[in-house]
């Protein structure tokens, strides 16, 4: 019944390219123009509501001073001190510079630690040893200075809920609608390609994205959330992906390559939300570190042992009809082991052991020979480096390092040299060396600002195109314009997080954020300018857009980080509301 | 916080990356973009390597060439074929300069923005100005010489004759065998537009052009002219003795003493100036096709090289549709209405596309005074000596200058011959150069005659 049904629409497709083949002509001359426009319109909505909004801070509390100064504590973890980048400011000379952390427990009270100051703190006129875990309304002496923690009146909680929530100025349901609009213009496009190829998934992939993306605001509005921009980014982003793949099924793929990408984005959709859950509560999620190193440095272990090679890289695991890419999964958990809370950033060598799991981590990709892999990993550990230390000298080293280890593995690793040698010179050896870049820049050129039609293209022939040189594929068939605003939505997604930053609950949320999307977007980089012969060809997927379903999961799940740094008024699932119960032992002053 | 909030502005250097990486991509993107998409494996465009879309038409629509997938097809007359080869182009790639390769991307329709995208998959039409019926008869007239022939309306810049010889039937390639023919020697070689060539007498034009603004006393000389003259110990002879001569009666016999003794009185400096001012020695672009520049070297004053240079021979080398060119500058009062060969792109739907080819562009050559006694000199040459030959005595305004460019490795001259019709409904200049044939005026001049014969005027 079903296949007869798919017949016969296929039949009708086919007469009408045969008779009235104007009609579907002007269905892609219109869809073409329709379909970046759209995009545009989109993504400004996205990018108004991100970034128009003030960030109003969150407030935990008081410092009150003796000299009458009031400062207010407006993250989970304070550095108190005289710097100027403290977050209590105390500019006493006889406070240190980087004086004490204050860090919120779960319990509602607070655990103020000593950063080894000079002049100490002291509570109950007993000088601290290492920390005292203190109550609103307690007075404490730092460096001499008394200074009174007090919580919020009742009214000052209602200012917190009084802040503007995200949905307001920009309609989340209407940037819903346009993205349902982009999926039938994408899906009608793709029907009308080929239609001797048209198979009910094709239309019916678009569907049940459709439905997904609605299911998934719907579960928001149920959790009244109303900031979703940034999984509206990835929805973009998937529908462009979901064209790339649906395009190969188009031209005569099997159905597979769609119902895998479909599956991977539902469960990935899913790690997004259990993660995001996990991520609400600082200490659960604090103590997941040790686990997740362990993780990635098992799943690389385990493509070691059970992978086979495919492309000259041994990143393959094959189990029960499933291909898997463990080092996917391993770059989720390297940067969630990376992270950490502000205590440990004081504490003496707190990147000691991130080294020895990134030497680990590098020692197992050489094995396996994924070069792609390695180099993301390594941008990964230099970032979180920074953050963690903020000491320029040593990540230089690093740096400095890392280019002798590349430059003895290019001579050991012939093939890596002959990417070199072809870099900037695509057109020198068009069919040899430049072979895939010349092709792309060919394809991209050929599909000037608006695209041939999806599914209408020819580099998705070449071997790769839908990986590696997936962003040729995406600017032949969409357009420069849709290319662009793939490019942009991931570098609002780190933007964002570099804004989140600063109003951040923990910096174990900041780092892992940043470094997650620091890592698309460095991903982004590789395969955008390795395919236009800007750099060197790693290749390396472009995130939510090349054809993977490892790939796709492990971006869903990266998500989570900036929802959980996002502290904006009822914004993200990922960050719990705190403001709703009035703490018990609330001493007011 | 605060501290680790302001370490993560470094991720933003990535951002700036992403941005600085892309802006070279998208400046050699406006740059090259349509080479990228000429490269022969584009399946928007190309079959097999052999374009795919697009066609070429004559001034009067007649079909010329039309690609599509598979499937090539040029004009059905086997002498059109053979005589539009060069301005056409050829499906491999081998004549650089024909339209179907140096605006291939016309013809797939390119543009940055709509990229090669066509709505109805055929492609644009590339409207060429040739007449198919001209070149026929050119073809015909150059009758299996090597050689090449243009005419172009001096107003509109229009090219109505372009043909290159020796050429070969589109429909079939030249084996390598046949390549290595001297029949087919420089067959891929458009002479119009890539080729120089010694002048000869016509190089004379640039000697009077330079004479008549520099030498105060050139209309009150007389020139004496025993057949012979000798300079530096060696002799330049002349074709005839031309006697006691003035200036008009020197160029219209081509008298090479008198000319001889005027580029011994300008200079060699001078000469290149006027080469390089009169266009010969630029490369200009007729419809965006560079054109091969001349060369002029400056010889010492008092050699006879210097001489020789001024009689068009010596190291001097021009390029035909150049030498056109400077004749319409002198046609229209110093003013060159630079050729062009493509009138228009017509879109789908027969929707005209873009101004690039429909406007035209001029280029000052000479002062209007200087033009207007050039003209005369030129139309003098003609009614003195010329409209006893063939019947140009029946165009009107007829005018020009013949040449024979003697050749150092001993072979025949090349035969030349230039000039224009001084006639506002007839506004066409005109070359032709037969190679090694022997006198301009036996073996061009006839071929001129053929052309302005079958354009009815």
């Amino acid at each position: 019944m079903f296949f007869s049904l798919q017949e016969i629409v296929k039949q009708e497709l086919i007469l009408l390219d045969g008779e009235h083949s104007e009609i579907l002509r002007w269905v892609t001359s219109v869809s073409r123009i329709l379909i970046p426009v759209v995009s545009v319109f989109i993504l400004s909505r996205i990018a108004y509501s991100l970034f128009k909004s003030k960030q109003v801070p969150e407030c935990w509390g008081y410092f009150n001073l003796a000299n009458g100064l009031h400062i207010p504590i407006s993250h989970w973890e304070n550095l108190i001190g005289r710097a100027r980048n403290c977050d209590v400011i105390m500019n006493f000379p006889t406070v240190s510079r980087n004086h004490a952390i204050l860090m919120r427990q779960e319990d509602e009270r607070w655990l103020l630690i000593d950063l080894a100051s000079k002049t100490g703190i002291s509570f109950m006129d007993k000088k601290v040893k290492d920390s005292v875990v203190i109550d609103y309304g307690d007075v404490i002496t730092i460096g001499g200075i008394e200074a009174q923690l007090v919580g919020l009146t009742l009214e000052e909680k209602q200012r917190q809920e009084a802040r503007e929530v995200p949905g307001r100025e920009v309609n989340p349901a209407l940037t819903m609608y346009l993205l349902t609009v982009l999926n039938i213009l994408l899906g009608a496009q793709l029907c009308f390609a080929h239609p001797a190829n048209f198979t009910f998934l094709i239309p019916f992939g678009f569907l049940i994205a459709i439905v997904i993306f609605w299911g998934y605001s719907i579960l928001m509005k149920i959790l009244r959330r109303s900031g979703f921009e940034i999984e509206q980014l990835a929805f973009y982003l998937t529908s462009i992906g979901l064209s790339v793949v649906t395009g190969s099924l188009a031209n005569g793929a099997a159905v597979t390559v769609v119902t895998k990408t479909l599956l991977a984005f539902v469960i990935g959709l899913l790690m997004f939300l259990v993660l995001g859950w996990l991520l609400r509560d600082l200490k659960r999620a604090n103590s997941m570190r040790w686990p997740m190193a362990v993780l990635a440095l098992g799943l690389l272990l385990f493509s070691i042992v059970a992978g086979r090679v495919v492309n000259g890289a041994k990143n393959w695991v094959y189990i029960g009809g499933f291909s898997i890419q463990p080092s996917e999964f391993a770059k989720l958990c390297f940067v969630y082991a990376g992270t950490a809370t502000l205590d440990r950033l004081f504490a003496k060598r707190n990147l000691l052991m991130y080294m020895i799991l990134t030497v680990a981590i590098a020692g197992a990709l050489a094995y396996t020979s994924d070069f792609g892999a390695a180099i993301i990993f390594f941008m990964c550990f230099l970032i979180v480096a920074f953050m963690r230390s903020g000491d320029i000298a040593t990540i230089s080293l690093i740096i400095l390092a890392a280019f002798v280890g590349g430059l003895l593995l290019i001579r050991f690793k012939p093939y890596i040299a002959y990417r070199f040698s072809s870099w900037r010179h695509a057109w020198d050896l068009p069919h040899d060396g430049g072979f895939q870049q010349a092709r792309t820049m060919s394809a991209a050129a050929s599909g000037g600002l608006f695209g041939v039609g999806a599914g209408r293209g020819w580099l998705r022939n070449i071997v790769a195109a839908d990986t590696d040189l997936v962003f040729g594929v995406v600017v032949e068939e969409l357009g420069l314009i849709v290319g662009i605003c793939c490019i942009i939505s991931l570098l609002i997604l780190l933007i964002f997080s570099v804004r989140s930053a600063t109003h951040g609950r923990s910096t174990f949320y900041i780092i892992a954020a940043t470094a997650a999307m620091s890592m698309l977007v460095f991903q982004m980089i590789l395969n955008v300018l390795g395919s236009l012969d800007i750099l060197p060809l790693t290749g390396v997927t472009f995130p939510f857009i090349s054809n993977g379903g490892s790939s796709l999961l492990v971006c869903y799940s990266m998500l989570a980080f900036p929802k959980a740094a996002d502290t904006r008024r009822l914004a993200s699932f990922a960050t719990r509301r705190e403001f709703f119960y009035i703490p018990q032992r609330r001493k007011t002053v | 916080m605060r501290k680790i909030a302001m370490r993560t502005s470094a991720c933003l250097l990535l951002v700036l990356f992403m941005i600085g990486g892309f802006g070279i991509y998208l400046f050699r993107y406006i740059l090259e973009g349509d080479r990228w998409v000429t490269f022969q494996v584009n399946r928007h465009a190309y079959s097999d390597a052999i374009l795919s879309v697009g066609k070429v038409v004559d001034c009067n629509g007649q079909l010329l060439a039309s690609m599509s997938k598979g499937q090539q097809t040029f004009s059905s007359s086997e002498l059109t074929r053979l005589s539009t080869l060069h301005a056409v182009g050829d499906i491999h790639g081998n004549i650089g300069t024909g339209v179907m390769n140096y605006h291939a991307t016309d013809m797939m329709g390119y543009s940055r923005i709509g990229g090669v995208y066509s709505h109805t998959g055929r492609g644009n039409t590339i409207q060429l100005s040739i007449d198919a019926k001209l070149n026929n008869a050119a073809y015909t007239a150059l009758a299996g010489r090597k050689g090449a022939v243009i005419a172009y309306n001096y107003r509109t810049g229009e090219v109505l004759c372009m043909v290159s010889t020796p050429s070969y039937d589109a429909y079939y390639p030249l084996s390598p065998e046949q390549l290595e023919w001297s029949y087919y020697d420089g067959v891929y070689i458009n002479r119009c537009i890539s080729s120089t060539f010694t002048p000869g007498s016509i190089f004379k034009i640039v000697t009077l052009t330079a004479a008549i603004e520099n030498i105060p006393e050139l209309f009150d000389m007389t020139f004496c002219c025993e057949g012979h003259t000798v300079i530096a110990n060696e002799v330049i002879t002349c074709s005839s003795v031309h006697g006691y001569c003035d200036i008009y009666d020197a160029f219209a016999g081509s008298c090479n003493v008198a000319f001889a003794e005027i580029a011994q009185m300008l200079s060699g400096e001078i000469l290149y100036e006027y080469a390089l001012k009169l266009g010969l020695l630029e490369s200009f672009k007729v419809s965006d096709i560079p054109v091969a520049a001349g060369s002029f070297i400056i010889a010492a004053g008092g050699s006879v090289d210097l001489s020789w240079s001024g009689i068009g021979q010596y190291e001097d080398l021009v390029n035909p549709l150049a030498m056109t060119r400077l004749m319409a500058a002198i046609a229209n009062k110093g003013v060159a209405v630079n050729p062009r060969l493509i009138t228009g792109i017509i879109g789908e739907y027969g929707m005209p596309k873009g101004l690039k080819y429909r406007t035209t562009s001029n280029k000052r050559l000479m002062a209007s005074e200087t033009a207007v006694i050039m003209a005369k000199m030129l139309r003098y040459n003609a009614t003195s000596v010329y409209n006893g030959y063939y019947s140009f005595a029946e165009y009107p305004g007829f005018s020009g200058k013949s040449g024979t460019a003697e050749m150092k490795d001993g072979k025949d001259p090349h035969g030349w011959f230039t000039g224009f019709l001084a006639d506002i409904d007839n506004p066409i200049a005109f070359t032709v150069i037969v190679e090694n044939s022997g006198w301009g005026m036996q073996q061009a001049a006839p071929i001129v005659d053929i052309i302005l014969g079958e354009m009815n005027i």
